[in-house]
């Protein structure tokens, strides 16, 4: 996103949507999301931007089995207006909802309000996979085009938007990563010459999505001596590097994260994976934590 | 598969004469909704309100329109097309309904009730949103700064009409049913005590560095404050500092103190004031592709009253509120004057920095 940060400064108030992908399972693309997502929220929630996290893998639903501990406190109803009545919350329920043309639909009332029990994050979104409903999208004609109507509606909704696209590539990720405004790719640290990632790498540009694709997130879901040192976020290319994704952020080894993400929270400012992404993120978009209001 | 883009118009957009409003309907929508589709067309008026569009939860139902009338006579946006307005007028509708149930739900410490009307005026053009029911909910667009009361209040009686077909009390929205004050045995809280005076509730807060021009901003936000209807006025550069005035000691005002305290209230109300720029800034950046000009001002009227965002230069602005609902006109007025003085204050200021 270097493309971004060095454009300037961005307009206050413009949304801004990502989807995050790996190019196999187990790379850690829900725990980034998620931890990016409410970082996000942490720090500019208070201050009126709506964060909203999308899960987009139907085949594991991976983030909303992540999120399941957080404390969801509603389903997105407005005025009171209480929960949705017949074809359920979520994306299963906007998708099956038949009542009414896609282009009229409303994601809104799908999602779930999520908030940490320390009160740090409270005013995240989910537009969750729910497991009961999930075996009905399979098959379903036009979900491709479905979950791109609804991440571009939900980044119209809202200030900020990252989509857990899960591992590979297929027509949904295609979708959906043509809707948002950025693309990530999560993956082991070293990871950047694996054949999938390189594949990986070439269906993006096949589908001329690399433009939008910012890099590779290097993440360490297990201890792996690290011996090179970190990259810098943003930084400069290598010189001879002509791999199509360059590493934008490197996250070190963090267990306690993800377990505590898990039960439902952030770690906290001592966390060396939080501190990295925060890091990370506002070289590569600092507008993502300004929010126009200094005095508090 | 369903991504069919059916939306039916029981009169044609192309073919809409003077006489006949632009309607819209959702493919969903059964006649059952016509005879409120009609009110809505018998709201529109050229010389006040120009788009209505009606949702429920979030989805939109239907709108009806004089938006051709205007395209035809050039008083629309200069090289807007009708019908790019009309689609924008509806997303923002959508988006604007996100926007205040996150915006209703931050006021909802303040214990005023629930976010009933909005007013959002961006340059020369006005976008209203009122609450009709649970899940239920109207978005108005008025054109031309002239157009925006007659539009608000052209909203307001289409919402009580609403009201009225569902048998239901109207919410007095922006107070422009002014109702009999209560009898004077009414008005004070059996054994509520404190300053029956404005100099005797006044009570001023300041937070930050503000520059020497900050004193006579607070004498003017001092006088503008009324025990009948403008109780609380914030003066607030975002990244600078704070200063307020109130007269929220006031004994009459102790009935609105059973469930939260009056520094409680200030402090929902410093928090309210650190949201606003964000939102303020989302809907400029959403609103702006079709109403020239920045948001510069915002009504949040909720159940007891409303409050009041007035930019009054590029990041101050000013917030204001009252506790009366059937003052809440009035305090706009009120508010407004203050903003005048102050914008006044400002330009001095920036003239003399540069």
């Amino acid at each position: 996103m270097a493309a971004v940060a060095e454009s300037g400064e961005r307009e206050l108030g413009r949304s801004w949507s990502a989807a995050v992908l790996s190019a196999r399972p187990g790379e850690g693309a829900t725990l980034v999301a998620t931890a990016a997502a409410a970082l996000i929220d942490a720090e500019t929630g208070p201050k009126g931007q709506n964060v909203i996290l999308m899960d987009a893998d139907p085949a594991t639903a991976g983030l909303s089995g992540l999120l399941r501990s957080w404390h969801a406190t509603g389903t997105g109803d407005e005025y009171g207006a209480g929960p949705v009545a017949g074809d359920g919350g979520g994306l299963v329920g906007y998708a099956l909802d038949r009542r009414v043309d896609l282009r009229d639909r409303s994601v809104q009332q799908r999602l779930q309000d999520l908030r940490s029990p320390d009160g740090r994050v409270g005013d995240m979104a989910l537009l969750a996979l729910n497991r009961p409903g999930l075996s009905a999208l399979e098959g379903l004609a036009g979900l491709p085009q479905i979950m791109a109507c609804a991440a571009k509606r939900l980044a119209e909704l809202a200030g900020c938007l990252l989509v857990d696209c899960g591992p590979g590539w297929n027509a949904r990720t295609r979708a959906v990563c043509e809707s948002v405004d950025f693309v990530f790719v999560v993956g082991r640290a070293g990871d950047r010459t694996h054949p999938d990632t390189l594949r990986l790498a070439e269906r993006l540009g096949e589908a001329g999505l690399l433009p939008k694709t910012i890099g590779h997130i290097a993440n360490r879901p297990e201890y792996v001596e690290n011996r090179h040192g970190p990259q810098s976020a943003g930084g400069p290319r290598t010189v001879g590097d002509t791999l199509p994704l360059r590493t934008i952020i490197d996250l070190p080894y963090d267990p306690r994260a993800a377990q505590t993400l898990a039960r439902g929270s952030l770690s906290g400012p001592g966390s060396a994976f939080e501190t990295a992404l925060r890091r990370g993120m506002d070289a590569l978009e600092p507008d993502l934590f300004r929010t126009g209001f200094d005095i508090y | 598969m369903d991504t069919a883009e059916s939306n039916r118009s029981g009169t044609s957009t192309q073919n809409s004469s003077a006489a006949e409003p632009a309607r819209r309907l959702a493919a969903h929508v059964t006649e059952d909704s016509g005879q409120f589709v009609d009110l809505c067309a018998g709201a529109l008026n050229r010389a006040g309100l120009h788009h209505v569009a009606a949702y429920h939860r979030g989805v939109f139902n239907y709108s009806v329109d004089i938006l051709d009338v205007l395209g035809r006579s050039g008083c629309l946006p200069a090289g807007m097309e009708t019908r790019f307005c009309r689609d924008l007028y509806i997303r923002v509708g959508r988006q604007l309904n996100f926007l205040l149930d996150r915006m209703d739900r931050a006021l909802r410490p303040v214990e005023s009730g629930r976010l009933i009307r909005t007013v959002l005026r961006l340059g020369e053009a006005s976008v209203f949103h009122y609450h009709v029911r649970p899940g239920e909910y109207l978005t108005g667009v008025s054109l031309g700064r002239e157009n925006e009361e007659p539009g608000d209040r052209a909203m307001a009686r289409l919402a009580t009409r609403f009201a009225v077909v569902l048998r239901q009390r109207g919410l007095n929205y922006g107070g422009f049913e002014e109702e009999p004050k209560p009898a004077e045995g009414d008005r004070f809280m059996r054994g509520a005590s404190g300053p029956a005076t404005k100099e005797g509730a006044l009570h001023t807060d300041r937070l930050g560095l503000l520059g020497p021009e900050a004193d006579r901003i607070r004498e003017l936000c001092v006088a503008a404050l009324s025990p009948d209807d403008l109780h609380y006025v914030a003066y607030v550069d975002p990244r600078v500092g704070l200063l307020s005035a109130d007269v929220l000691e006031l004994a009459q005002l102790a009935p609105y103190f059973r469930n939260i305290t009056r520094p409680g209230r200030r402090e929902r109300y410093q928090d309210i004031a650190g949201r606003l720029p964000f939102v303020v800034a989302r809907m400029n950046h959403s609103l702006k592709a079709v109403l020239p000009g920045r948001l510069n001002r915002t009504v949040l009227d909720v159940d007891e009253g409303a409050l009041y965002y007035v930019a009054v230069g590029n990041g101050p602005f000013l917030l204001g509120s009252t506790l009366y609902q059937d003052r809440v006109f009035h305090a706009d007025l009120r508010m407004n004057v203050l903003a005048n003085s102050v914008q006044e204050i400002i330009k001095e200021r920036d003239w003399h920095s540069n």
